[in-house]
Parts: structure tokens; C-alpha cells; sequence
């Protein structure tokens, strides 16, 4: 759910813009100070209804962060430290920990503002940069996927029961050039629908880059925010 | 409103329309109709402009929408005074939701939002689905979103809507929803519409004119009731009787024969399956006996498909087991099943016809009589030719021989009447009934209740994963009079 | 891009092979793990997915002719996978854009490529794939992580008693794998291109 300010939804261009900030001031701080950028972070994606934490429930997440912590407590540093029958570096351990907020604050930036987007947005996005063709090619992938899948599947089953997969490189051969052949064929069809709906990639549109008063709002707050914490830091 | 003279279009020299000559009145429903490869589609492009502006062909005579010549024209200005619907909606659809589709043609002219909102408003209203405008058009229905594609034409107020085949992805609830819409759109707003159609049983009650052509010209041209009662002139085009039709529901009647003994060739015992959280299929049980020809019926989304993709080992059975016949559990997969899916183009992965249908064998290291099976599927004259070039219902016919060159002991053909002319199914058909005749198991997927009565011996119903009823195909099928069958589309 | 030249056909196409990118490295990565299940699961199926990508965008270039062709396919690939995984995957975007852009970089040298440039820019792609791990650490955990890295590097060779020397020479080795693999790929992605304007060609 977009996040709204004083009842005004942000546009895509606020969550780009949060974006581009939180890798700015990720080549900015130094590493022990990745638990400020992710206090940040986290706070934009509470305000922003949650959606793009998704990522904090997924087990092999933590996997991963906990992966580096262990090895950079293992590999770095002087071995200080007894756990068990484990000798651990304290210094490697700090190292790791930072690491990990600065890798958990990345990833949550990525989720929080391209999680928001929809492919409609990204759509209006295109367009109101002049990029309508991409834009428009977006949307006919997205409509001619579940076509293109049957297609692949029906050729894929069909070389498969016809004992195709005993000559495994003249089958892929096959399968490709039926595939690529055929999702072309799907595609001639869509160039009929679209000049058959005046679809003009020269054409101006009135579609330009949204936005409102809370975008401004929240730009001058991750500005502020970002100051806040470069000297903080 | 269309005036067409001495219209001819030609493709690389080969003729798809030679010297047509036509006139259609505004308010018009006009029914346009033949076999395949007639050069209805053709007209349809030539109407709409896209012949030649937008698909390469070669055009002489005149084409006038309304006042503007199609050849003149531009594309977006033509677009305002005739749209055109296609057959497959998936290939018509360019963005998100509803709302987003309907309103991407006015907004293409430079419409402004208000202006835009307000022809989304009323394009949906014209085809009744006013109330789809926030849906995502992937979560709509083929039926639904036929009716989007045509609105999405509809919102730049063209007089003329000429629809190509629009109900050969749908099942009968989807014709059904799309002909009221057409009927409306032609009522209340004066819209006049151009049918191409091979289902004409559907379509003859509604139509107001019949234009019938062969081999790039007219041949018929007149009053539903007249053109569509000449029996012989239908026959001669491989056309379909419509007022002889039966009811869209045939019912079983006792138990189905097994010519070859009472042995199952296969038999899903419990079967259940589906993708990912949705089940299609719960605790179906049903079996196969050698010889039987079976029709499996049912709406869309009843299971028919995936008890096809279960049987061919796509789809593996979450619960239940599918258990062969002994003598067959050796074999691999592609000898006990041939299946042909809807659209036979995604089943051609050679160049060549020949090639096409000795793919199999060699593969497999068997023998296959190709001679025998090329003149059966009458492909003996085609057997050199690119598989790309065959038409819809050549190509039907090469993928049928493919899988038949493996000798399976099943043989399934999911909804084979997609896109095929009466003329070319027939053929299709009493092909297979030959291999019935030979011990062929023949298991076919399908809506048309006229094929089940004609060619199948056995009928099993599906509806939500399970089957509601099973039983031998009654031996006289009803008819139903022309008045309801027009009563069935009101 | 040169946005004039390009008409609604190339757009589209493009929307073709962006939609079959990613379509065809989930069906043919089953079918590799199939075929080769006793490599299931090792970098060698990943290593062919990562050709299969190549192989389609480059194919796509040989239908749309134009500059930028191979970059736009990627980024159409990569939207559509982002709102396909269920979930914002940063590793999977970035290393489909950056092999886009490789094989763009490769494909601009000439108007018209070259067998010899889609060998190059195969290789260039799935040469990606060997530096994706390490940079994506790099930007996601920052320069600590190289530390971390050659840790590993010194204290796996002190463990097996093997010299660190042998070591780089392995990771070169698997290097020039990827190069090798991509190489093929752009080959392939030539060869293809030909066999399906053949097999579209009508008479």
C-alpha cells in the first residue's frame, strides 16, 4: 500500500527517489553507522503499510546475514574470543554485524520501493520519460506471457513424449526454434491489434511525471534525513 | 456505410481475394462465413484498413468505411470509423486492467483523461461488463476478455465492428455473453456488425445477412433463412447445417459399450491434481477400456485438460494413482499416450511434413508404414511441404499423424475443433472413427455436443474435478427447431 | 536508443523475447535437471540457464535489428521477473540487466553484428555470471567482504594443504568455463537466429 502523507498517496517517483538515497547513502557512511540508514529504512516501510518487510520472514534471508556474521567472526581479526570449541574475533564479529545491517537496509530499500510499484506505474513511468515503446512492450509481454507459456509447454511435452529427449541437442534445437518461431507468430498478431487501436509511438501523450504535494513533503524529509545522519555519522 | 468494389488482395502472387464486390448498410448484422482459406479474414483486414497498411499484400479495387477510402487513410483515422476483434484475446490485450485496455485507443488519439474516462464508461457499459473495469484483464475469463477486446475498439465510436472468428477460444456461456453483447451494441447503439464465423448454428438467429465465399469470392449473398437452408450449397462448402443442431447438453444412457473386453487400457483410481493451492481435480475416479471412443464434456475449468495432462504424464497426481494396463507399464510414455493440444502449430517442431511425422519413429527406433499414414491423413501430396504453410487444418491433421506414427495405445485430442472448419473436422473426425473401427482408444476433450452425438460411443460429464455422469452416447441425438434455437440466444 | 527508428513490430518483438527470457529459464531449467540429474543442482545447470538467457535476447536481436535492442529485452525480462518472484529478488534483477547490457555493449561495437560479436557478446554475459556472487556482496555488504573472501581463499588452502596459487589458478579456470560456455552460447544464438527466420520463411 503506498504510503500516504497528510491523506496524499505518494507517486513512484518518491519510492525511486527513496531508492536512489538509500544507495547514496550507502557509498557515503561508513560501515558502522549501517544501523542509522536502517532505523531509516525500516521506518519507511512501517509507514508504507509493510509490504516490502516481506523479506524479514523469509528463512534463507537469515541464512545469509547469519552466514557472514559466523564467517567474519571466524576469518577476521585476532581470535579473542572462546565459544565452545569455536575461537571467535570480537573485532570480526562487529565487522560482521555491520555488514549485515548495511546488506538488511539494501535489500529493504530494493523491497520497499520497487515492491510498491505496480507495472502500470512502471507503464506511466515509460511513458512520461518518452520510453512509450518500452512501456508499451511491458504490457504485451505481460498479456502474451500465459500464451507464450502454453506454447512453450505444448512443444516441450510434445518432443517429450515423441522420444525427443534421446537426442537431447536436436531436441533443444527443435524446441527452440519452435518455440521462437511460434511466440513470433503470436507477436505479428499483436502488430495487427495495435494499428487496429491506432497505437502511435510518435504520438504525445498527456502522461507526465506525477507529483503531488506529499511527494514534496517526503523528498524534503529524506533530504533532511539523510544530512541528519551523514553528520551523525 | 461499406462499400467494396471490385476488391482483389493477393499475398506474394498467391490470391486471397479476388474481385469482391459488396455493400452493407449501417445497422446491418452480417454473417460472413466459408471454408478455410476462403479469404474472410482477409476481408476483414482489407475492411479494417490493416491490408495494406499495416500486413504486407497486394490490393486493387476500393474499400470505403464511411466515407473515408481505406487506402488513403491512415490507420488511427480509419480506426475511428471501423475496429476489428481478432480471435485470440490474448494477443489484443497490451495492459493491466480493464479500465487501462478500454481507454488505450482514445488515449492513443490524444483524448483527453475526462474525454477518456468517459468513452471507458461507455465502451464497457456497451458490452455489459461495466462492472470489470478495476480487474486485472489476467484474472478475467476468455469469454470476459473478448468482450474487453471488444470495448476497447468500441471506445473510439466506430461505426463498424467487424469481428474475426471472436468465439473460437470460447465455450458456450462465452458465445453466449458475446452474441447478447454484439445484439446490444447493434440495438441500442446502431453499431454495424461484420461476422466471420465458422459456428454458424450460433450465430444464424442473430444475423440479419449472410455472405458465404469460397476460394476468394462470393458466392452467397441474402437472407439468413434462405442462404443457410441450401443444404447442398453448405455441403459444397464444408459447411455445418446450423438449424439441425442438437442441444448444447447431451446426457448419457446406460452403461457404454467396451468393444475389446473389460479390461482397462488405464484407470485413475482417487486421482487428485491441480496447480500449486488450486485443485482441479478431487478424488476422480475413471477408467479407460480398449476400443472406446469417449467424449469428456464439461464448462470450462471442469478438469477436462488437466485429466489430459495426467494421462500424459505432465502433471503428476497429488493423490490417487493412474495405473496402466500391465502389458503397457513398460512402454514409455509417448507409445501408451499420443495427445494433440489445441493448437496443433505448438505441436510442429520439424520444417517439413515428412519430417514432422517420422520424428517419432526414429527416435523411438520403430517402424512406422508413413505411406499408409500420409494417405490416411490425407498428407501425401503435402508430405514435402514447409509445416509452417499448411492450413489450420493441415496442420491439424500433420500432428495427428506424428502422434499416430508412435501406435498409442490412447489417443487424445483436446478440443480439436478450435479454429476448424466443419469440412476439414469432419474429415478429422471420420478419420478417427476409422481408427476407432481399427481398436483405437480414442479419448476427446470437447464443447461441441454435435460431435460427442455423431462420433463418440461413450459420454462422460466433468464439473469441479469429479464426474457427474458416465454412460453410453444416446443412439438419436435431439434437435432443435431454428425458434429455440433463437430462443436460447435471446 | 533511436526511438524514431524503431517501429511498433520491433517494440513488440521485444515484448516477445523479453516475455520468453524469462519463460524459458524456468522450462528448460526443469528439463536440464531432467536430462542431467546427476550435475542437478550444480553450477552447471546454472551456468546453461545463464546461456539459455543470452541465447534468447541474442536471438531477439537478429529479429529487431536495431541498437539498444538486446538492453531493451532486458529490461522487459527483468520487470516482468521482478512482479513474477513474488517479492523484490535484487540478485536475479541485477544480473539479467547487467548480462543485457553487456551483450549491448558487444552488439554496439558494429550496425550490424557479427557472428564474431555474438560470440563476444555470449561470452561477455555469462562471463556475469562468475563476478554476480562477488559484486553482489560487494555492493550488499560492502568492502569488509573482500576481506572475508580472501580469508576464505588462504585459510581453505591451509586446510586442504594446497598451494594459493593452485587456487586462483581455479577460480581462472572457472572463469574461462563461463567464457567457454558463453561463447557457445553466442553461437548458438547466431546459428538459431537463422534456423528460425527459416523456418518462418513462407514457399
Amino acid at each position: 500500500m503506498p504510503m500516504a502523507v497528510g491523506g496524499f498517496r505518494l507517486n513512484p517517483i518518491s519510492y525511486l527517489a527513496f531508492l536512489a538515497w538509500s544507495l547514496a547513502l550507502v557509498a557515503l557512511l561508513p560501515d558502522d553507522r549501517a544501523g542509522l540508514l536502517l532505523a531509516a529504512v525500516l521506518g519507511v516501510g512501517a509507514l508504507s503499510g509493510g509490504r516490502g518487510l516481506r523479506i524479514l520472514t523469509r528463512g534463507r534471508f537469515w541464512v545469509t546475514v547469519a552466514s557472514i556474521v559466523a564467517l567474519s567472526a571466524l576469518l577476521l581479526g585476532e581470535r579473542d574470543l572462546q565459544w565452545g570449541f569455536l575461537r571467535l574475533s570480537r573485532e570480526g564479529f562487529l565487522i560482521g554485524v555491520w555488514m549485515s545491517l548495511r546488506a538488511v537496509a539494501l535489500m529493504l530499500a530494493f523491497a520497499i520501493s520497487l515492491g510498491v510499484l505496480s507495472i502500470t506505474e512502471m507503464v506511466r513511468l515509460f511513458d512520461a520519460v518518452n520510453l512509450r515503446g518500452l512501456g508499451f512492450a511491458l504490457g504485451v509481454a505481460l498479456n502474451l506471457g500465459p500464451v507464450l507459456r502454453d506454447a512453450v509447454e505444448a512443444a516441450y511435452h510434445t518432443i517429450r513424449l515423441r522420444g525427443g529427449f534421446r537426442r537431447p541437442l536436436q531436441a533443444t534445437r527443435l524446441f527452440l526454434v519452435t518455440v521462437i518461431a511460434n511466440a513470433l507468430r503470436y507477436g505479428d498478431d499483436v502488430v495487427k491489434s495495435a494499428s487496429a487501436r491506432a497505437f502511435d509511438l510518435e504520438a504525445k501523450t498527456d502522461v507526465a511525471i506525477a507529483v503531488n504535494r506529499a511527494d514534496v513533503v517526503f523528498l524534503c524529509a529524506l533530504a533532511a534525513a539523510g544530512a541528519a545522519i551523514l553528520i551523525l555519522a | 456505410m461499406i462499400e467494396i468494389e471490385s476488391l482483389s488482395v493477393s499475398y506474394n502472387s498467391h490470391a486471397a481475394l479476388s474481385d469482391i464486390s459488396l455493400r452493407v448498410g449501417p445497422g446491418e448484422f452480417v454473417l460472413v462465413s466459408g471454408p478455410s482459406g476462403c479469404g474472410k479474414s482477409t476481408l476483414a483486414l482489407a475492411l479494417a484498413g490493416l491490408i495494406p497498411q499495416a500486413v504486407p499484400a497486394q490490393l486493387s479495387g476500393r474499400v470505403v468505411v464511411d466515407g473515408l477510402d481505406t487506402q488513403g487513410a491512415p490507420v488511427h483515422a480509419l480506426a475511428r470509423k471501423v475496429g476489428i476483434v481478432f480471435q485470440n484475446p490474448a494477443t489484443q490485450l497490451f495492459n493491466v486492467t480493464v479500465e487501462e485496455e478500454v481507454g488505450f485507443a482514445p488515449r492513443n488519439i490524444g483524448l483527453s483523461a475526462a474525454e477518456v474516462r468517459e468513452r471507458v464508461d461507455e465502451a464497457l457499459e456497451a458490452v455489459g461488463i461495466l462492472h470489470l473495469r478495476g480487474r486485472k484483464l489476467r484474472a478475467l475469463s476468455g469469454g470476459e476478455q473478448q468482450r474487453v477486446a471488444i470495448a476497447s475498439v468500441l471506445s473510439l465510436r466506430p461505426g463498424v465492428l467487424v469481428l474475426d472468428e471472436p468465439t473460437a477460444h470460447l465455450d458456450w456461456r462465452g458465445v453466449e455473453q458475446l452474441l447478447a453483447a454484439l445484439q446490444r451494441l447493434r440495438r441500442e447503439h446502431g453499431v454495424t456488425v461484420i461476422l466471420i464465423e465458422h459456428r454458424l448454428a450460433a450465430v444464424a438467429s442473430v444475423a440479419t445477412r449472410v455472405v458465404l465465399m469460397d476460394r476468394g469470392r462470393i458466392v452467397a449473398d441474402g437472407a439468413p433463412g434462405a442462404i443457410l437452408s441450401d443444404r447442398s450449397l453448405l455441403a459444397m462448402l464444408g459447411l455445418r447445417y446450423p438449424w439441425c443442431d442438437v442441444g448444447r447438453r447431451v446426457d448419457p444412457v446406460g452403461p457404454a459399450p467396451r468393444p475389446h473386453g473389460d479390461e482397462p487400457l488405464v484407470s485413475l483410481r482417487g486421482v487428485s491434481a491441480g496447480y500449486g493451492k488450486h485443485r482441479v481435480l478431487d478424488g476422480l475416479d475413471m477408467a479407460l477400456y480398449p476400443g472406446q471412443f469417449v467424449a469428456l464434456v464439461g464448462e470450462n475449468g471442469a478438469g477436462k485438460s488437466t485429466v489430459a495432462r495426467v494421462l500424459a504424464d505432465i502433471m503428476q497426481a497429488e493423490r490417487g494413482k493412474v495405473e496402466w494396463h500391465p502389458s503397457l507399464r513398460k512402454l514409455p510414455v509417448g507409445r501408451r499416450v499420443g495427445l494433440l493440444f489445441q493448437n496443433p502449430l505448438n505441436q510442429l517442431v520439424c520444417d517439413y511434413v515428412e519430417e514432422e511425422v517420422a520424428y517419432g519413429p526414429a527416435n523411438y527406433g520403430v517402424d512406422a508404414d508413413l505411406a499408409s499414414l500420409f494417405a490416411a491423413a490425407d498428407l501425401t501430396e503435402l508430405r514435402r511441404s514447409r509445416t509452417q504453410n499448411l492450413s489450420a487444418g493441415q496442420q491439424q491433421r500433420t500432428a495427428l499423424a506424428a502422434a499416430l506414427a508412435l501406435r498409442p495405445r490412447l489417443l487424445i485430442l483436446d478440443e480439436p475443433t478450435m479454429g476448424q472448419d466443419w469440412a476439414h473436422l469432419s474429415r478429422l473426425m471420420d478419420y478417427l472413427t476409422q481408427l476407432n473401427d481399427n481398436g483405437q482408444a480414442i479419448l476427446l476433450i470437447t464443447h461441441d455436443d454435435r460431435l460427442v452425438c455423431r462420433y463418440a460411443r461413450r459420454i462422460v460429464r466433468m464439473a469441479a474435478g469429479r464426474i457427474v455422469a458416465d454412460g453410453a452416447v444416446p443412439a438419436t441425438a435431439p434437435v432443435v427447431s431454428p425458434v429455440e434455437i433463437a430462443h436460447m440466444h435471446r | 536508443m533511436s526511438k524514431s527508428k524503431w517501429t511498433v513490430r520491433d517494440w513488440i518483438y521485444v515484448a516477445v523475447f523479453g516475455a520468453l527470457w524469462g519463460i524459458l529459464e524456468i522450462t528448460l531449467g526443469s528439463y536440464l535437471h531432467v536430462l542431467f540429474p546427476p550435475l542437478a543442482d550444480t553450477f552447471v545447470v546454472g551456468l546453461i540457464m545463464a546461456g539459455i538467457g543470452a541465447i534468447i535476447a541474442l536471438v531477439g536481436r537478429w529479429f529487431v535489428p536495431k541498437r539498444g535492442a538486446v538492453l531493451a529485452i532486458g529490461v522487459v525480462t527483468t520487470i516482468l521477473k521482478a512482479f513474477s518472484l513474488g517479492g523484490i529478488v535484487i540478485g536475479p534483477m541485477v544480473a539479467i540487466l547487467a548480462e543485457a547490457i553487456l551483450m549491448e555493449l558487444a552488439l554496439w561495437l558494429r550496425a550490424v553484428p557479427t557472428r564474431g560479436l555474438y560470440i563476444l557478446a555470449g561470452a561477455l554475459a555469462v562471463s556475469w555470471n562468475f563476478f554476480h556472487k562477488f559484486i553482489m556482496m560487494r555492493i550488499l555488504y560492502g568492502r569488509s567482504i573482500v576481506q572475508v573472501y580472501t580469508q576464505m581463499v588462504k585459510e581453505g588452502s591451509k586446510v586442504l594443504g594446497i598451494d594459493v596459487a593452485y587456487a586462483v589458478a581455479i577460480i581462472v579456470i572457472l572463469f574461462l568455463f563461463r567464457v567457454l560456455v558463453g561463447s557457445v552460447a553466442g553461437w548458438i544464438g547466431w546459428d538459431l537466429g537463422r534456423l528460425v527466420g527459416r523456418r518462418l520463411a513462407r514457399g
